[in-house]
């Protein structure tokens, strides 16, 4: 009787919180959903109305989609050449003891933990002395900087994992350590690997500072439009306010549900 | 083994590491001892140390700095308990303890921006449901309208955003110690309270302590929330050192300010990641570093 009490409580506690955690994201597609007329009046906290014309009209109209494209690119870009050179880079630091790969990890970590904005400046001025300020390259390589310790956090994990002893065997078998790197570790280590190449994507489209100076007027991007929209016109279409902000989330709330066992993993060595 | 191979396999990280996150930090070190405001004068004039002293002196600065130290303290303190709460409501295993880790795991995916404009649709007065519900009991709510309501603001926001993140962070450490010990403490009579404290503590305290060294840094350098919701405003009230840095280069580009203060971020983040590993290590806790 008693165990059921206690596991009582504690459903009801963890619904109460579990209703904390889901209702500002609720509540923004509730708003993104409604006329103005209605997000400025007695509106009640359950939908009333269905105006999906809001989606049509930034996406379509304001040509949102551009943005969202153009961060669609940058991330794209950017978890595909994370990826292409963290590869071998985890399978060295995993299979070969190496003296300096203290030095290399701790170098990383101190890249994880940095604040962004302290890279702010250097990465502009890097961007600007390569010509590439403005250019999806600049924005590409700008991410690397959180997203290469990510990568290989995740990807060192993973290929640990793998049995050593498959590798030896092939090796003996008269592989060279690039064909076991590609005929061996890669396919065993695939689910790792889309964890990291989709996790490092997330955090490329969810970053904002960098896009801030580094987008130029062609690479703006979703981010960044959904910052100076929100910054310049307050108070006034918050209806577009909210349908920004959902359209920003929900690739993400889709990414999330499938890698959601290395997500905090991903949390923990990834940047915001 | 050949000792060819993981050179080649690890040059490609290490070159562009080197190009994304050192060699652009020696203009940035050049910039640091001269006055450079862009705007005012294109040239820059060689200053010693003058930024870095005014970084020192200037009391705004300070505030900022403070402002940001008082946030990061309050907020490890309501969520690092009540993260840790949360993982141990999960632990039991019951029907939907996998439904309930999803819709916890949900504020994770949110773009900061997005959690910026979210709570600012939750907290306006005019349009916010939190304002609606408190002016029912005849509470004016405005969070712009003083330091403490905005700072308040903010710390909900971040509580957010942040508590899910060190629940899940902590789950798989409790869920890993073995239900004997448990039974075992039951059975020689310790209450709950001293279970937790003598038993569970210490078996979780290399994940505890790097989930407070994760959340530490990553409020210490939080921008993009704030800079949506309050702007660092009322006035410049809860203005942080990122705010101050992105203020400074892009709207008053001020490079050798913001040089200076970028270099001194950077430098307390090296000493506390080297602090992390060296509490890390003393303990026995990672053989990694």
């Amino acid at each position: 009787m008693r165990r059921i009490a206690s596991l009582v409580m504690l459903i009801i506690g963890l619904t109460i919180l579990a209703v904390f955690a889901v209702f500002p994201i609720y509540w923004a597609i509730v708003c993104s959903l409604r006329p103005r007329a209605e997000i400025v009046g007695e509106a009640p906290l359950y939908p009333t109305s269905f105006r999906i014309e809001n989606y049509y009209h930034v996406f379509v109209r304001w040509k949102y989609y551009e943005y969202v494209l153009n961060s669609f690119i940058v991330a794209t870009g950017n978890s595909l050449l994370v990826l292409a050179i963290t590869i071998p880079a985890a399978y060295a630091l995993t299979r070969f003891r190496l003296r300096s790969s203290r030095h290399l990890l701790f170098w990383i970590l101190t890249n994880r933990m940095a604040p962004p904005a302290a890279f702010l400046l250097p990465l502009y001025v890097l961007t600007s002395f390569l010509k590439l300020a403005g250019t999806y390259l600049g924005l590409i390589l700008a991410y690397c900087v959180f997203n290469i310790p990510l990568s290989i956090w995740l990807l060192v994990a993973a290929i640990e994992s793998i049995p050593k002893e498959v590798e030896e065997a092939s090796m003996l078998d008269g592989l060279s350590p690039l064909g076991v790197l590609f005929r061996i570790v890669l396919p065993l280590a695939r689910p790792g690997i889309v964890t990291a190449g989709l996790l490092t994507w997330l955090f490329a489209w969810n970053h904002y500072i960098f896009g801030m100076i580094l987008a130029g007027p062609g690479t703006k991007l979703m981010t960044v439009a959904l910052g100076d929209f929100a910054l310049t016109t307050v108070g006034i279409e918050w209806e577009y306010v909210a349908t920004m902000t959902v359209g920003t989330i929900i690739p993400v709330l889709i990414i999330l549900l499938i890698v959601r066992r290395a997500l905090v993993a991903g949390f923990a060595f990834g940047k915001i | 083994m050949n000792q060819k191979y993981p050179l080649f396999f690890l040059l490609p990280t290490i070159i562009v590491l080197l190009l994304v996150g050192i060699i652009p930090l020696f203009p940035v070190l050049w910039n640091s001892f001269h006055f450079y405001i862009v705007a005012a004068r294109p040239s820059p004039i060689f200053k010693g140390l003058d930024n870095y002293r005014n970084i020192v002196s200037n009391p705004e600065i300070g505030y900022y700095f403070g402002v940001t130290l008082l946030l990061t303290a309050v907020c490890l303190l309501i969520q690092i308990p009540l993260g840790l709460a949360i993982a141990l409501m999960l632990v039991r295993r019951f029907k939907g303890r996998d439904f309930f880790q999803v819709l916890f795991a949900l504020p994770l995916g949110v773009a900061p921006i997005a959690v910026g404009t979210i709570w600012t649709l939750i907290l306006r007065p005019e349009i916010g449901p939190i304002p609606k519900i408190l002016s029912l009991f005849g509470i004016n709510f405005n969070y712009m309208s003083s330091f403490w309501s905005a700072f308040t603001a903010i710390v909900l926001m971040n509580t957010w955003r942040w508590t899910p993140f060190i629940a899940l962070a902590l789950l798989p450490a409790l869920v890993s110690i073995p239900p004997d010990i448990l039974d075992a403490c039951k059975v020689d009579g310790a209450t709950y309270r001293q279970v937790f404290r003598h038993v569970v503590l210490p078996l979780i305290k290399t994940p505890l302590l790097t989930v407070i060294f994760i959340r530490f840094m990553d409020t210490f350098s939080i921008f993009d929330e704030i800079w949506i919701l309050t702007g660092g405003g009322p006035g410049w009230s809860t203005r942080t050192v990122s705010i101050d840095i992105v203020r400074r280069v892009i709207f008053e580009t001020d490079y050798g300010m913001g040089s200076a203060l970028s270099l001194i971020m950077l430098y307390i983040t090296i000493t506390i990641c080297w602090l992390m590993i060296a509490i890390l290590k003393r303990g026995n806790l990672v053989g990694e570093l």
